[in-house]
């Protein structure tokens, strides 16, 4: 019973591994011959030979029959929006890379990796603390999900990766016999099977240091990725496997790259344009692809950094991923000045056969090549650098597809990509040239041999990428510059991880998409757990109320419609409770020092809204400061004050202006209905209801607000007082995250946010969001349609955290939005700016909508920096579009209605502990950081500085 | 930054123009002329092979076979194809593996294989086997009364 149990094991192993031998028949044949006298078994199984190269894998050392191979992992380098210098930087230093490993073979491999969409909604789930509850009958969280995962799946986007495998040895007869004899070495000496690897120890950490510096960044590839690498290329061409083998603890034997050969197999007919792989494990088992792999031909001279595009990066721009594999041998310089003298003689020699045996014009190419020589010689033996050393290269690339007719469509597009600088040829022999793509596989044959410098092959940099965002967050879309790469970006990791500030600007012209993106951005977020106040002075946003998932949790509120005071300067500034100091050092003292400062703050932003409303004559006067500053002084910073009770403190003002004072009053009086958002009524404070709303939309609609690029001194009285609600509305915003517990993800948007620079306290407001931005864990969206509105606000680029740059007309315009994505200027990216997402061709007399997703360029703010195309066209998020769609259609039913206040009594606000007057020393350095001294001239020059004026009837 | 390659110093057409002041009216590279002599060469051994004598006609033919098809090869290589390239790569196309369209195997089959119910056994002499019975019987009749164990009923 055991006796043939243990039969049948043998045969099943034989099995496995009869795969890839050259006869199994013959084999089985002998081990069945010799069952009687084999009993103990092992010695009958059939020894394994790979029908690859490469015979062990240990760490990233790769071991085939005749040479070892370090490989390594490189990093991505970002391309796009760097300025030339720094892009000429990166080639130098990957060349001087490459110089190092002279007389050394490079195997280079790019592959590519499909997103892992799993593994994004994988961490976006465990991202989204305290989500939204689900509404019945309406998206639920889990399809919202799904549907994500949907659209990306619709897509081919694939992330690339890319290795090196260098050359560290060859090996030696001595080698091989040792490893043919480990296992049983192993038991006698077991300190002989490793010394081979061990003697390599210095020179693989001499390569480690080489390729890990700056430039190619490479680190040793795990095993994980070396499983991957191998994967990928024996079963080239085919989907990415779904679940790859279980990686091994410990060094890979030649029995187990069977994992990896025996997932496919190739084979082609006699000169066939393809080659065939067809899958037989896994999930690929029974798939078949035609790969055509193709090399790169004669090339003309390039202006990488400045015209063209890293020359293997621009295959990224294929739709389907393309695989590369190039072989690289950097020639030892003495080498190549021999080969150049053999080359000079013969171009002389022919030469003279041409003149002086036949009498004949030699023709121009001799001529032309006599001088490449001499420019040859030259570099490499002119300055220090290495950077004229040559390589000898031979590079393939390969495309795939379902059938033979698509590949070779592909193949042919990419012809036409590379056309006319590069020329791309199609060989014979696809089944040899298919094998190089295989670590450890020689060179089939030499033909199409690329020589050049190391400066040369630097310039493919094919680790080049468009990696912006990061990989948890929600899916903003993809990036359209070389590379297709989807972009998720979460707006809780700056302050999170990296503890940079919250703060975004978004800059767009008209129609550019900004409440689009803005809009998708709030609600994806809101889906994730995050909570939002908006304020949208024109009031389209306030759409995303009536989404039927968000109605419960949503409440819009139109500023002008609402409770009177509502916009109490002294109520819209929060006043600290001293449970948010209790991590400080001194909560009492923290605590008392941002009362000052709140106090001071109030009192800043009433003087400059009460400014802002005097007519201009009389505000620039300084009396009126004067006066205005101490009635302001009088009532103080509580938070319980009105602007009502400054008018009372002007008139009673029993200074040497109390005449200017009683008339500053007057005049402000008049305005009083006007203000009436500003004042509370008697015993009606709308403060004392507390709402907890997921989604707050301020809207202000029919306020009048000044026109773009019109001076203040030409605003109207009516636009005057619209510039300082909408300031009023912004700090009530800013408000808003001191009401929720600090760790809680918040986010502000406030739309039209030029008034920012307009008004004295914008910067205040500035101040307060970035500092605040982190500690409580807010995300502050700010967007215009003019940069240099955020440019004016003194030290604003400094605080931004990240950017998101929609189209622009003006050039003026461009050149400052590039300033805040801190993207070189005059570098030729203002183009990029005007092109965003403008549809190629006339569309002058288009009658149909434009409705191609709108692009946006975006700088994340951990240095990634790209053109990215919105992408919320996802059927689950149709109701999303329709809400978001802030186009006027005639035809279009009904427009939606702005929502009204609907104060509900959940429970009252607990009071804040009564104001008591702090310290003095406190209270004056909070005025020291407001500007809010006594000291008039400042005031005053302030005032003239803003150059108020009034202009025209109210 | 201008990047070229070097390729264009490698790509000298050496060619052999003919003896000094006598001119060819044909430009013929260096490996021309030497697969020229190879094709000749095989072209004149294969005129043997097949009987043809050596003549002027038979050789006249042997050199227009021998242009034609020096043409034929020249075509195809050039300095990105250098002649062992190509013909490593033909080598590589007559043996990479082809489809295998023909079935090895097939459904398995037990039909061949003889199944008895029982394994042979050693054959025991007579002696043996009448010692076997006696043994039998003896501990048969002999079972001793176990303690604690019930012994069956004798029939």
């Amino acid at each position: 019973m055991f006796g043939r149990r243990r039969d049948r094991d043998r045969r099943s192993a034989q099995h496995i591994a009869q795969h890839a031998a050259a006869d199994p028949r013959e084999r089985d044949r002998a081990a069945y011959s010799k069952r009687g006298r084999r009993l103990p078994g092992e010695q009958a199984v059939p020894s394994y030979t790979p029908s690859i190269a490469a015979r062990s894998i240990d760490g990233h050392l790769l071991r085939t029959g005749q040479e070892v191979y370090a490989w390594y992992r490189l990093a991505p380098q970002r391309w796009s929006f760097r300025s030339d210098s720094q892009r000429q930087d990166l080639i130098a230093a990957i060349a001087g890379q490459y110089a190092e490993l002279q007389g050394r073979w490079m195997h280079l491999r790019v592959t590519t990796r499909p997103y892992p969409i799993r593994m994004w909604a994988e961490a976006h789930v465990h991202n989204a603390v305290k989500r939204l509850p689900d509404t019945p009958g309406t998206l639920s969280f889990d399809d919202y999900m799904i549907g994500e995962q949907q659209q990306l799946m619709g897509r081919s986007m694939a992330e690339k990766e890319v290795y090196l495998g260098v050359q560290v040895q060859t090996r030696n007869m001595m080698d091989r016999a040792v490893e043919r004899a480990a296992p049983v070495l192993r038991k006698v000496f077991p300190d002989a099977v490793d010394a081979e690897l061990v003697a390599l120890d210095s020179e693989v950490e001499h390569l480690d240091q080489v390729i890990g510096s700056a430039g190619l960044e490479g680190r040793p590839a795990t095993a994980e990725e070396m499983s991957w690498l191998m994967h990928r290329s024996c079963s080239l061409g085919l989907p990415a496997p779904r679940n790859l083998p279980a990686v091994p603890g410990a060094a890979w034997e030649p029995e187990d790259l069977a994992s990896f050969t025996d997932a496919a197999d190739f084979h082609q007919e006699p000169y066939s344009p393809t080659v065939t792989v067809r899958g037989r494990t896994g999930s690929n088992a029974g798939i078949k692809r035609h790969v055509a792999v193709l090399t790169v031909g004669l090339m003309h001279g390039l202006q990488i950094p400045e015209v063209d595009d890293p020359w293997v990066q621009r295959a990224d721009r294929l739709p389907a991923s393309v695989e590369w594999s190039a072989r690289i041998y950097v020639r030892k310089p003495e080498e190549v000045s021999g080969e150049l003298s053999r080359q000079m003689s013969k171009v002389r020699s022919q030469v003279r056969h041409y003149t002086d045996e036949h009498e004949l014009e030699p023709p121009q190419s001799l001529a032309r090549q006599a001088g490449r020589v001499l420019e040859i010689d030259d570099e490499m033996t002119s300055g220090f650098t290495a950077l004229g050393t040559r390589v000898r290269s031979w590079w393939r690339l390969a495309v795939s597809g379902p059938t033979e007719r698509e590949a070779l469509r592909l193949a042919q597009s990419l012809l036409e990509l590379y056309k006319p600088k590069i020329a791309i040829e199609h060989p014979e022999a696809q089944y040899a040239i298919a094998r190089e793509f295989i670590p450890g596989e020689p060179l089939s044959n030499g033909a199409y041999l690329r020589r050049g410098s190391v400066l040369w092959a630097a310039s493919a940099v094919p680790t080049a990428t468009a990696e912006v965002g990061d990989r948890r967050g929600i899916l903003l879309g993809e990036t359209v510059t070389a590379t297709r790469r989807p972009v998720a970006w979460d707006p809780w990791m700056a302050q999170e991880l990296r503890d940079a500030s919250g703060l975004t600007a978004m800059v767009a012209g008209l129609g550019a998409g900004k409440s689009f993106l803005g809009g998708g951005m709030v609600y994806k977020t809101l889906r994730a757990g995050a909570h939002w106040t908006l304020l949208d002075p024109s009031g389209p946003l306030s759409a995303l109320c009536d989404l039927p998932e968000l109605r419960p949790y949503a409440r819009p509120i139109n500023l002008l419609n609402a409770q009177p005071g509502i916009l109490n300067p002294y109520r819209v500034v929060a006043e600290p409770m001293i449970e948010h100091f209790l991590d400080e050092d001194d909560p009492e003292r923290a605590w008392r020092r941002e009362k000052a400062l709140a106090a001071a703050t109030r009192r800043r932003l009433v003087l400059d809204v009460l400014t802002g409303l005097l007519p201009f004559e009389v505000a620039r006067l300084p009396q009126t400061r004067i006066v205005l500053l101490r009635a302001v002084r009088t009532v103080g910073g509580r938070f319980d004050a009105h602007p009502g009770l400054v008018f009372e403190a002007l008139r009673r003002d029993a200074s040497e202006h109390h005449e200017h004072a009683v008339v500053v009053a007057d005049f402000l009086d008049e305005m009083r209905e006007r203000m009436s958002l500003l004042i509370p009524e008697e015993d009606h404070d709308p403060y004392n209801e507390v709402r907890d709303d997921r989604l707050t939309v301020l809207t202000m609609a029919g306020l009048n607000l000044p026109k773009d690029g019109v001076g203040r001194e030409h605003w109207t009285d009516a636009e005057s007082l619209g510039v300082e609600m909408l300031n009023l509305a912004a700090w009530l915003t800013q408000r808003s995250i001191y009401e929720k517990p600090k760790d809680q993800r918040k986010g502000v948007w406030i739309d039209e946010a030029f008034f920012l620079s307009e008004v004295p306290t914008g910067r205040v407001l500035m101040n307060r969001f970035a500092r605040d931005s982190r500690k409580w864990n807010v995300r502050v969206l700010l967007s215009s349609q003019i940069p240099a509105d955020f440019l004016k606000i003194q030290g604003f680029v400094a605080l931004l955290d990240s950017v998101f740059v929609g189209r622009l007309d003006d050039d003026q315009a461009q050149a400052d939005a590039l300033r805040l994505l801190k993207v070189p200027i005059a570098a030729g990216y203002e183009q990029v700016v005007a092109s965003l997402g403008r549809r190629p061709g006339g569309e002058r007399t288009a009658t149909e909508r434009d409705r191609a997703p709108r692009q946006f360029i975006f700088g994340d703010g951990a240095g990634g920096v790209e053109r990215i195309r919105i992408d919320f066209s996802g059927p689950h998020l149709e109701h999303l579009r329709n809400a978001l769609d802030t186009t006027p259609d005639a035809k279009r039913g009904n427009a939606n209605g702005n929502g009204e206040l609907v104060p509900t009594d959940e429970h009252a606000a607990a009071q804040p502990p009564a104001y008591v007057p702090d310290e003095i020393d406190d209270e004056l350095a909070a005025d020291m950081e407001l500007g809010l001294t006594e000291d008039e001239a400042h005031l005053v020059g302030h005032g003239d500085g803003t150059n108020r004026h009034h202009g025209g009837a109210a | 930054m201008r990047v070229r390659t070097d390729d264009e110093v490698y790509r000298v057409d050496a060619v052999w123009l003919g003896p000094p002041k006598a001119t060819f009216p044909w430009r013929a590279r260096y490996v021309a002329w030497g697969v020229g002599i190879v094709v000749f060469l095989v072209v004149l051994t294969i005129e043997r092979q097949m009987g043809i004598g050596f003549g002027f006609f038979s050789t006249a033919w042997a050199l227009v076979a021998t242009i034609i098809l020096t043409r034929f090869i020249t075509q195809r290589i050039s300095h990105e194809r250098p002649l062992t390239a190509v013909m490593s790569m033909w080598v590589r196309e007559l043996t990479a593996p082809r489809e295998r369209t023909a079935s090895s195997g097939g459904a398995a089959s037990a039909a061949r294989i003889r199944v008895s119910p029982q394994r042979p056994r050693p054959k025991l002499s007579k002696k043996q086997r009448a010692r076997q019975q006696a043994q039998r019987r003896t501990s048969a009749s002999r079972k001793k009364e176990v303690r604690g164990v019930r012994t069956p009923a004798r029939p």
